[in-house]
Order: structure tokens, then C-alpha cells, then sequence
């Protein structure tokens, strides 16, 4: 039985193969260009390897729009599935399904530390500031008014004190002073009243509903800062929040890696010596805003934060589809070029530029997780870990978050690649299907010219003539 | 927080695109083009023209082929190969070995398909054996493989 990586190699072999019979000479390399050739399970990688070689830049880009233009609307719906899901299931395990009395708009709330419910440091970035319109949605005045929950909470933070109501589902209240019964910086969480005989799934759903998870501005955002630290550079993240990120997506490229079959153990949350300094160096380039390319002489590369303010100013001011799918496009054009700035052998721009929209659709999977780990989906999860399983209870920092709730990420990744891996597949298949026409046909003619020189070659017809006839010089 | 088993096994198909094996197989797939078997050659042409035939020469093969190495982006001769040119060296000795061992070692192995006409000519013997001697009218098709 082939492994995975004989499997690869046979179809690069194949593609090869039919390139020489189509077009004369073979002109693909099944070398460490291809990085996915390898056992690995990451199908997305695969894909983009396999659809770079067979279509190209321009192609390529615009199957990235496309797919940041059509797929994304698909993707949060799949997602919200797969949330509330998950949330019935933590449900299913407490016996009383009705809303304890102390979530109840008359009792204490469910205290959670701010900390607790923000991983990734967002709540200390001014939603007004340059990094924070890249990193928040609905950015209104007064803050707490905003239509996006990470918006909400931030506005909620600033008035220390006072409660605030997030769609009638839950009051919400900031306190940067603790008490005796609760410690400094904490959010105090009740059900709005109007979910005193509503059961815990019903809250559950109505809040996911409730929620805009992400938008097209924000998938690139979240993605360009994933591979350049564009928007870490701008806000100053920390070294220290820079290498929780950057195991964040250690996890998350080891759980996009495993196949149906693989078990997902405790290894899958735990980091070799090895593993750790990929992460440390990872962070080291992002607080620099600067990727280092690994072809072409692995000259460094950036995208400053002003092309996504660009960017994100033009999508807002686009009204159609067409109009935003061009502004994605030009945009995505000029990141991909800034990206050849540093390289000064023009004969690099291009696969400079192919690798940038590649990175970007390898990369995906890493930006939805991200905006799901934020506190706008965490903070629903806290509350149902906490009425199940006491106050006390709380999840110790992301890598424990997706590990506690592995499924819900496995089901999750496995929709969101399910979508771009169709996208994906489609394309390619397409266009294995014109190079095996081609093949096809060029066997054809092979097959009759063959057919017309032996005819010829019984009746006496010169070599010379054969050989013109079946075109070898 | 782990109530549903994660760890099911593929689709039986094996084209289960959630999996890198299923997508592999997927397009492995479409890569399988049927192949169309090969147009017979008329038999009267081959009873006439094989007689006509050169016979396979390897060193005709290697002086063609060392031609066009070119085209392939391989230096010709010895000048613009920086010394003596192994590459042709070695495409002389493997096509020496191919052409001496189909020459000398190949099998080609036929089989006349049943129903080609034969006139036989005997004399007759009231019913009991008798032995005639036969031609085809005309040239038989046959199948074969080299082996």
C-alpha cells in the first residue's frame, strides 16, 4: 500500500510526465520547492503546491479572491454549526438544562477575570487606534454600542463599573477594582432577564447568532500579521504574547497535519526543545514586522500596516461584490508586490509573488481559529465550563482551551478546510483534466502517425521520409 | 469536553476529501486515461513490406539520438562537452544492451485466432481418414506479445 508521500510524488510524477509528452520537455521540480511533498496530512498545503505548479500566479490569485469573496459567508455559517453544537454537547452533560439561579438576572453572575477570557491580549488594543481598526469590527461611539462583541466588551472595559447589555442576552459588567469575592479585572456576567425561563441552550444559541464572527478585512488582517507581524509591530505586542501565538499556530499546524484516522493525543499540545525555538524565532521575526523568504536568497520581506489600513478603507467603501472583490484583488497585487521589493533579481519576483498568495491560503485555517480563540466566542465557552463544572473552573491559556475542546477545533478545522479543500480540488482537477486531454490527444496523433510510417515503412518509403512525416529532425 | 469519538476511520470509498488520502486518490484518479488498443496493420502489407525491413541497428539508434541531444539541452561531441562526452558514451552502451537483447533474448509468441479459410486437396476414401495437403487463401491475423 503507498504511503501518503509515494501518493504525492506519483501525481508531481504524473503532471511531469504528461507536461513532456505535451509540451517537450519536462519543466516541474519534485524538489523542497514542493515543502508538502513530504507524509503530512495538511491537504490545503498539498493543493496550493500542486495548483502553483499547474496554473500559476495570476491563477492562483484569483482563486484566493475568490475564495475570500464567495467562501468566507459559508464558512462562518458551517462554524456557528459546529459552536453551538459543541456548546449542546457541554450542556448535555450537566442534568438541569434550565439556567442555574446564579447566571439569572437576580443572582450574582459568573465572575471571569479578563485575562481569562482574552488569549490573545486584543482587549489591550484601542479599537481606535491604527492596530485596532485592523483588529476589530463595528468600531461605533459610545464603544459599547458596536454590532461586534470584542467591540462591545472593549466599551464595556472603559466604563468601569457599569453594566452594559449585549442584545438582550447577557449584562455585562467591567470591574478593574476587586472585592472579597472577586479579584481585580474582571468581567461579572448575567443572563438578561429576559432568559430567566429559558434554558441554557437556548442562551447558548441566541448568543452565537448574535455574533459576527469575522469579515473579509479581517481574515487578511489576521492572516498578513500571522506571516509578517504587520499589526503586532504596530500595537507593540509582546515577546511573551508573540511566542503564545506562535504555539498557537504550532498547534493548529499539527492538527490541520493529522489524517481521519490519526488519534489526537496530548502530544498534539505539547513542544519538543526543537519546536520551541521554531516558535521563539517565529516571534523574534514578527516583533520585527519581517519574514525572512525562504527562496531567493532569503531576503526579508514585509507588508507595513498602512497597505491594510488601505486596503480596509477601500473594502469599507465598496458597495457591490465586484466592487469588493476588485478592491481584494488590486490590494492583495500591490502586498504581493511589496513582498519583491528587497529582492533584486527581477527572475525572483515571480515565485516571490506565488509563494505570498500561497502563504496567504496556507494560512487561512491559522486566521478563523485566531479570531475564534478571541474573546467574543471564548467568553461563551467560560460561562458553560463554570456552570458545569464550578466557578472556579477556567481554561489556563489557549493551548488548554483548544486541548479542552478538541473536538469542537477538529470539527471546526475540518469544515473550513472541507470548503477550501473543495475549491481547491475543483481547480486542480480541472486542470489536470486539460493536461491529460492533451496527453490524450497527442497519443492520438502519436498513435496515427505511427500507424501512417509503418504503413509507409512496408511499402519501401525511405527513413528520411518516415522520420519527417512523424516530425524528428 | 470530548464526547464524540474524532478518531472514526475514512470513507470506505477512499475518496473521502476530508482526508489527504482521499484527495490524493481523488486525483491520482484522474489521471487514469483508458487506453484505445492499436489499429492492426493491413496483413498483405506486412507480408510484402517486412521482407523490406533493415533490421535494428544500435548503432544507427545512438547516432540518431546523439543528433538531437541537443534539443535536450545536452552538449554534442567531445569539444563542447568539456572533455571526453559520457552522457553519449552512456547512450551508446544502454542502447547497444537493449537493441542486443531484444535481438537476442526477446520472444515474440502468435497466435492465429481460429477461421481463417484453408483449401485443402485429397483424395477421397469413402468415409475413412484421409490426408490432404492445405494453403491459406488468404494472409491470417494473428496476436502476439514479445516477451
Amino acid at each position: 500500500m503507498s504511503t501518503i508521500v509515494d501518493k504525492k510524488k506519483k501525481i508531481f510524477g504524473n503532471i511531469a510526465a504528461a507536461r513532456t509528452l505535451t509540451e517537450g520537455l519536462p519543466k516541474l521540480k519534485t524538489s523542497s520547492s514542493f515543502p508538502s511533498i513530504n507524509n503530512g496530512g495538511n491537504s490545503i498545503s498539498f493543493l496550493t503546491d500542486l495548483i502553483k505548479s499547474l496554473i500559476g500566479y495570476e491563477a492562483l490569485l484569483t482563486t484566493l479572491v475568490d475564495i475570500l469573496t464567495y467562501s468566507l459567508t459559508e464558512t462562518e455559517r458551517e462554524i456557528k454549526i459546529a459552536l453551538k453544537q459543541d456548546l449542546k454537547n457541554i450542556v448535555s452533560c450537566g442534568v438541569d438544562p434550565h439556567l442555574p439561579n446564579f447566571i439569572k438576572s437576580t443572582g450574582a453572575g459568573i465572575v471571569i477575570e479578563a485575562n481569562k477570557v482574552d488569549f490573545i491580549d486584543l482587549l489591550k488594543i484601542d479599537p481606535n487606534s491604527i492596530g485596532g481598526k485592523l483588529s476589530y469590527n463595528d468600531i461605533t461611539n459610545p464603544l459599547f454600542s458596536s454590532t461586534d462583541f470584542n467591540t462591545f466588551l472593549y466599551g464595556a472595559v472603559q466604563d468601569d463599573g457599569n453594566p452594559h447589555t449585549w442584545n438582550n442576552i447577557f449584562d455585562i459588567t467591567f470591574n478593574s477594582i476587586g472585592n472579597s469575592t472577586r479579584p481585580n479585572n474582571t468581567f461579572t456576567i448575567k443572563a438578561n432577564s429576559s432568559y430567566n425561563n429559558k434554558t441554557l441552550t437556548d442562551l447558548n444559541n441566541n448568543f452565537i447568532d448574535s455574533l459576527i464572527l469575522f469579515n473579509t478585512p479581517n481574515i487578511v488582517n489576521k492572516i498578513i500579521d500571522i506571516i509578517f507581524g504587520s499589526i503586532a509591530t504596530n500595537v507593540k505586542k509582546t515577546r511573551k504574547q508573540l511566542e503564545t501565538e506562535a504555539q498557537i499556530n504550532a498547534v493548529i499546524d499539527k492538527l490541520v497535519d493529522t489524517d481521519s484516522d490519526d488519534i489526537i493525543d496530548d502530544s498534539y499540545f505539547t513542544f519538543t526543545n526543537d519546536e520551541v525555538y521554531v516558535q521563539q524565532q517565529d516571534a523574534g521575526l514578527r516583533s520585527k514586522g519581517v519574514v525572512k523568504l525562504e527562496c531567493c536568497n532569503k531576503v526579508a520581506a514585509s507588508v507595513p500596516v498602512s497597505f491594510l489600513t488601505n486596503f480596509n478603507d477601500e473594502y469599507s467603501a465598496a458597495t457591490t461584490t465586484v466592487d469588493k472583490k476588485d478592491v481584494i484583488n488590486n490590494n492583495l497585487i500591490l502586498m504581493a508586490n511589496q513582498n519583491t521589493t528587497n529582492s533584486p533579481n527581477p527572475s525572483d519576483h515571480y515565485p516571490i509573488k506565488l509563494n505570498f498568495v500561497q502563504q496567504i491560503i496556507n494560512n487561512l485555517i491559522k486566521a478563523i481559529i485566531g479570531i475564534i480563540l478571541s474573546p467574543k466566542v471564548v467568553m461563551i465557552f467560560i460561562i458553560n465550563y463554570k456552570i458545569i463544572y464550578g466557578p472556579t473552573a477556567e481554561f489556563n491559556g489557549p493551548i488548554d482551551f483548544i486541548k479542552k475542546n478538541k473536538v469542537l477545533f477538529n470539527r471546526i478545522m475540518k469544515k473550513i478546510s472541507g470548503i477550501i479543500i473543495k475549491i481547491l480540488l475543483v481547480i486542480a482537477l480541472k486542470k489536470i483534466a486539460e493536461l491529460t486531454g492533451a496527453v490524450a490527444a497527442k497519443r492520438q496523433i502519436e498513435k496515427g502517425k505511427n500507424q501512417l510510417t509503418q504503413i509507409l515503412s512496408l511499402v519501401g518509403v525511405p527513413q528520411e521520409g518516415l522520420r519527417a512525416i512523424k516530425g524528428l529532425t | 469536553m470530548n464526547h464524540v469519538n474524532i478518531n472514526k476511520k475514512n470513507d470506505a470509498s477512499g475518496f473521502n476529501i476530508n482526508s489527504i488520502s482521499g484527495v490524493l486518490n481523488v486525483i491520482l484518479t484522474a489521471f487514469n486515461i483508458p487506453a484505445e488498443p492499436v489499429t492492426p496493420l493491413p496483413p498483405p502489407l506486412i507480408l510484402v513490406g517486412a521482407k523490406l525491413r533493415p533490421g535494428l541497428s544500435a548503432s544507427a539508434i545512438a547516432a540518431r539520438v546523439i543528433t538531437r541531444q541537443s534539443e535536450a539541452g545536452l552538449p554534442v561531441g567531445d569539444v563542447f562537452a568539456d572533455g571526453p562526452n559520457t552522457t553519449e558514451a552512456l547512450l551508446s552502451i544502454t542502447i547497444e544492451e537493449i537493441v542486443n537483447a531484444i535481438l537476442t533474448e526477446a520472444k515474440v509468441e502468435v497466435v492465429i485466432p481460429p477461421g481463417v479459410s484453408i483449401l485443402t486437396i485429397g483424395i477421397g476414401n469413402l468415409g475413412a481418414p484421409i490426408i490432404t495437403q492445405g494453403a491459406s487463401t488468404s494472409a491470417g491475423i494473428g496476436d502476439g506479445v514479445i516477451r
